[in-house]
């Protein structure tokens, strides 16, 4: 754990203008940007170099998953946009993460960092056991993570209750980039029920990604300064 | 069939992967505070998190107020609740509203008219869970199971309920098979029967899993 602020802003919106603005009143707030799947899909690379001018990191969650050319041509294709990082999926297999990697060490100037996601958090271990992968969630995920450290993957996007079992399996190097935490000031009722940025900063995450609480309050600067409060200076 | 297990009265870190790792489906936390399995809600918080959403959480609670469960759940991320107390139905439906959560309702068993609340609590209950009737000294405390006994498992051989059920009390490895043979119960709560001096031992845990999966 460094000293920069582990905190990614997820930009999960279509609108492109939106996006920009919030973004740019976040700099210096927050650690990067996380931009996904529903603002590429809207946006493409169209306009993304206002991104990469307010000179904040670049997270690029597209999770691509494809047979291991494609992947690493995607990949390639990416490369121009200068992400700090792109996740694919590890149930890609070996292979493709290989490809993958191999793509990315390509880069000209800046190599994006690859990250593996393992298994959705949305699933559980009967979800699984319907796609035919009689597995326990847990091994499952431990298992994927190792694969994609063996592939040459950077690190993984995990859960907050994977932190801790990945630190520990995984080494101390290893990206370790989590969603689905609160600011403990956002936790109220239900939403006390998770992790906050400390907990999950102190059981091993390298970056958080946050969206709502700050991207969804009154004032999203205050909040993502708020947030960076809960660190240690 | 694989039958569900939960592990209950974690207290430990290891006993919680070892839960995890061999696919227990469940995990229940004691906040029952003369209990030797009580665990305190800044340390079951801890765990809690770590299980995530991998394994349901039960928070035991024997016939409390509804401050202590507040207390607990302001800080444990719970999924399920079970109560272990006399709450009556009505104050166990007052429990399930106010914490929004399912509920499992624990009834201790020794003959057949133990059974005989059980009707009253169809419907309320989101499980049923079957524990050995404890001595009188821990009764009056408040707390039933965890005691380690058997109860007559062929009580339950002719039964249906509507409700899904545990069967509890003094499992372990060396007579759940035999214990689920005759109750038929799909569904296990084990405590002492994975523990070596009264402390949760990873390998048993693993090992009575294996056994009924």
């Amino acid at each position: 754990m460094t000293n920069k602020n582990p905190v990614f802003c997820a930009l999960d919106t279509p609108d492109s203008a939106l996006a920009l603005d919030l973004a740019s009143k976040l700099k210096g707030h927050v650690g990067g940007l996380k931009i996904g799947l529903e603002y590429f899909m809207a946006n493409g690379s169209k306009n993304f170099s206002d991104f990469s001018k307010l000179g904040m990191p670049i997270f690029l969650d597209v999770k691509l998953h494809d047979i291991p050319n494609t992947v690493a041509g995607a990949i390639s294709s990416l490369l121009s946009l200068e992400p700090d990082f792109i996740t694919i999926h590890t149930s890609g297999g070996a292979a493709m993460m290989e490809a993958a990697a191999k793509a990315a060490a390509e880069a000209p100037r800046k190599k994006p960092k690859l990250l593996g996601v393992t298994v959705l958090t949305s699933l559980d271990s009967d979800d699984l056991g319907q796609l035919g992968q009689d597995v326990i969630t847990v091994r499952q995920v431990k298992r994927l993570a190792l694969l994609a450290q063996e592939s040459g993957l950077d690190g993984v996007i995990c859960s907050p209750a994977e932190v801790k079992m990945l630190r520990d399996v995984c080494g101390p190097d290893f990206i370790l980039m989590v969603p689905g935490i609160r600011p403990s000031w956002a936790a109220s009722g239900d939403q006390k029920r998770v992790m906050t940025p400390r907990e999950a900063v102190d059981q091993g995450a390298t970056h958080l990604v946050i969206g709502r609480p700050i991207t969804g309050a009154d004032d999203p600067v205050a909040a993502a300064d708020l947030i960076a409060d809960e660190f240690p200076a | 069939m694989t039958t569900k297990v939960k592990i209950c009265g974690i207290t430990d870190e290891a006993a919680l992967r070892a839960s995890l790792e061999a696919g227990a489906s469940y995990v229940g936390f004691v906040f029952v505070e003369f209990s030797k399995r009580y665990i305190a809600p800044d340390k079951a918080r801890t765990l809690s998190l770590l299980a995530g959403n991998a394994i349901k959480r039960v928070g035991l609670f024997a016939n409390p107020t509804d401050e202590e469960i507040e207390r607990v759940l302001q800080d444990v991320p719970l999924d399920f609740i079970q109560l272990h107390g006399q709450e009556t139905p009505a104050r166990s439906e007052a429990l399930k509203k106010k914490t929004n959560l399912p509920l499992i309702k624990a009834f201790p068993i020794k003959t057949e008219e133990d059974f005989l609340p059980v009707s009253d609590y169809q419907g309320l209950a989101d499980v049923f869970l079957f524990d050995s009737k404890p001595d009188e000294e821990l009764r009056k405390k408040g707390l039933g199971g965890g005691s380690g006994q058997n109860f007559d498992w062929s009580l339950l051989s002719q039964k249906t309920f509507q409700t899904p059920w545990f069967l509890a009390g003094g499992l372990s490895a060396s007579n759940i098979l035999e214990a689920i043979n005759i109750s038929k119960a799909q569904m296990i709560d084990v405590s002492s029967g994975v523990e070596v001096e009264r402390k949760k031992s990873p390998k048993l845990i693993k090992s009575l899993i294996q056994l009924v999966s």
